[in-house]
């Protein structure tokens, strides 16, 4: 290959990653209505939603992206899920005995969050650390340990996750049973992420939960777990789950989940008493000792691993166009080495 | 046998297995490929405080060293050049992308794929194209994100300080899963590539051992193994007593 064809090549692919991804050009104020198939409002985003995505309202209905018109995102309704067997989950926390006590990992995977009346963003540490740490004192009045990292991830772009993958994979030497990232959305409506609960302004919590990673059906498990109990116990916090493309470092293990407590445009006081409140559902919702959710989850996430393992070796087998009876042949010549090896 | 433990052999066995492939590409022995994976895993428990940066030895020193390492065996100035170039704009392409797309919830998550895949993805392709080999797209892969890393942290740590990891994912931190993602990537590309264009290109650099008809044809008669890869065809010969030929048969079956 000459030079100017490699250059080409190398600038085309630049320009396509740069304007094939729908996050270009996104603005933090842009928030863009999702509609059902007759135009009614179903939730708000400000992100970039992608078909196929799912979301899951607080009436526990089901959406899944299909398209995009007249700058709205198309959902079309899948069915209500019944969370009611998520209710009768055994809570058998066992947190009483001293040297037993459950561990759950915190960390801010963007360090500059705030919320009103100050600016959307802070330099380290934004206030979202201070939500953290009201979760923490919360879990920690309920038994648990929680290990709750103060690491700064700055800037808040595209590479974020990358530098607190490094944090959440070090939370996991902790053994805990869950990991939250502790984050704010930045949907700008006061109305739309608020509710009242005693009489007080609360923030919602949306739930977000990746895709692309092999433990999605338990941490989606572990969601659902959350949404059922929260509505249960507080009900109207619950914002909805997403079910979207992603990782968010939740392959590196099950209840990895992210929680937005609230958005920029409310106040860190509204956010602190949510996630005061929330941290009831979160002790709720742990299978401790090992729940159903989690190995029917690591059951499927075996039969994955396989077919991936497979699908890989056939795309080996296929660009070396050695068809599937060169393993025949590797096994003979490997019995043949042996054989070799034995007369020697 | 729990599931979850099955899972836990499955991933570790996929780790090593996948790693080690990797290593191979790069031209590593086999040894040599074991002994890394080992340091990376032993390394992975050992976090040395640097300020209020706890830098991973399996996640970041013992990468740092490989890369180094690897850019010491490139066999001409030439290649240690490309190798380099291809860390630089590969590096230069992440730290693009990275300021142009958040993938977090608030913005960009509900993107194509996570970033992680996405830099190995990038880096592997722009370091192939550049530096034309495996070996350049493992080197592009991990350099990469390990130099935009820590060119940002210490940036940071300048600026606003705060507790920060490097590299404590140790096996899956980002750097070595973009290495790998790189060096698979790399390998499709390059095997369709070479697979399109029905073998690789003769010039007057081109081994004059491969030549059609500089294999004695004894050999052929007595050959136990023949491996044939596209057209010119690669025949490679192993003798009964032991002795290895290799040539190009263009008008072989």
């Amino acid at each position: 290959m000459n030079k100017q064809i490699r250059l080409l090549l190398v600038l085309s692919l630049c320009t396509i990653f740069c304007f094939s991804s729908p996050a270009f050009g996104y603005h933090l104020d842009e928030v863009r209505d999702v509609v059902d198939e007759a135009g009614n409002l179903v939730t708000k985003a400000t992100i970039p939603l992608a078909e196929g995505d799912i979301y899951i309202s607080s009436d526990n209905t089901e959406w899944e992206v299909i398209g995009e018109r007249d700058g709205k995102y198309i959902v079309k309704k899948n069915g209500v899920i019944d969370l009611s067997a998520y209710l009768k989950m055994p809570l058998d926390l066992g947190i009483q005995a001293e040297g037993s006590q459950p561990v759950i990992g915190i960390y801010h995977t963007h360090s500059s969050e705030s919320y009103s009346p100050g600016p959307a963003s802070l330099p380290y540490p934004g206030e979202i650390y201070q939500v953290g740490e009201t979760l923490k004192n919360a879990l920690e009045k309920k038994g648990f340990k929680v290990v709750w990292s103060q690491a700064n991830h700055n800037p808040h772009d595209g590479s974020a996750y990358i530098r607190s993958r490094d944090t959440a994979a070090k939370l996991l030497e902790e053994n805990p049973i869950a990991v939250i990232d502790v984050h704010r959305d930045a949907v700008p409506d006061r109305e739309f992420y608020t509710t009242e609960l005693d009489g007080q302004s609360v923030a919602k919590v949306r739930i977000v939960t990746g895709k692309q990673n092999q433990n999605r059906q338990s941490n989606f498990e572990f969601a659902k777990a959350m949404k059922a109990k929260a509505d249960e116990a507080l009900p109207g916090i619950m914002e909805g789950i997403f079910w979207a493309k992603g990782n968010y470092n939740q392959d590196l293990g099950p209840r990895m989940i992210l929680l937005e407590f609230g958005t920029h445009v409310l106040t860190l006081e509204e956010a602190k008493v949510a996630a005061e409140k929330y941290a009831d559902v979160i002790a709720a919702s742990l299978p401790v000792g090992g729940g159903k959710a989690e190995r029917s989850a690591a059951g499927s996430s075996v039969v994955w691993v396989i077919l991936l393992a497979v699908a890989a070796l056939g795309i080996f087998l296929f660009i070396n166009k050695k068809g599937f009876g060169s393993l025949k042949n590797l096994a003979k010549e490997f019995t043949h080495s042996l054989r070799k090896g034995r007369r020697d | 046998m729990t599931s979850t433990t099955v899972l836990l052999v499955i991933s570790a066995l996929l780790v090593i297995i996948l790693g080690h492939r990797a290593l191979d590409r790069t031209g590593l022995t086999d040894k040599q490929a074991l002994l890394v994976i080992g340091l990376i895993w032993a390394g992975s428990y050992l976090d040395i405080p640097i300020g209020r940066v706890s830098v991973n030895v399996g996640g970041f020193i013992i990468p740092v060293l490989l890369v180094v390492f690897l850019l010491s065996k490139a066999s001409s100035g030439t290649e240690r050049g490309r190798g380099i170039l291809s860390i630089l704009i590969s590096a230069g392409a992440v730290y693009l992308i990275s300021q142009l797309f958040d993938f977090g919830p608030e913005a960009g998550s509900y993107t194509f794929i996570d970033p992680m895949y996405l830099f190995g993805a990038l880096a592997g392709v722009v370091a192939y194209l550049i530096g034309r080999s495996r070996r350049a797209a493992f080197i592009g892969g991990i350099g990469s994100i390990l130099l935009v890393e820590s060119i940002t942290i210490i940036s940071r740590q300048i600026t606003e300080g705060g507790p920060a990891n490097l590299g404590t994912a140790g096996f899956f931190t980002g750097a070595l899963i973009a290495g790998i993602v790189a060096i698979f990537l790399a390998e499709i590309v390059g095997e369709t590539r070479e697979l399109m264009q029905g073998g690789p290109e003769k010039g007057d650099d081109y081994p004059t051992g491969l030549k059609k008809g500089n294999a004695p044809r004894d050999v052929e008669a007595r050959a136990t193994h023949a491996l044939r890869i596209n057209k010119p065809i690669l025949v490679l010969e192993i003798g009964d007593g032991g002795d290895v030929r290799v040539f190009l048969e263009e008008n072989a079956q």
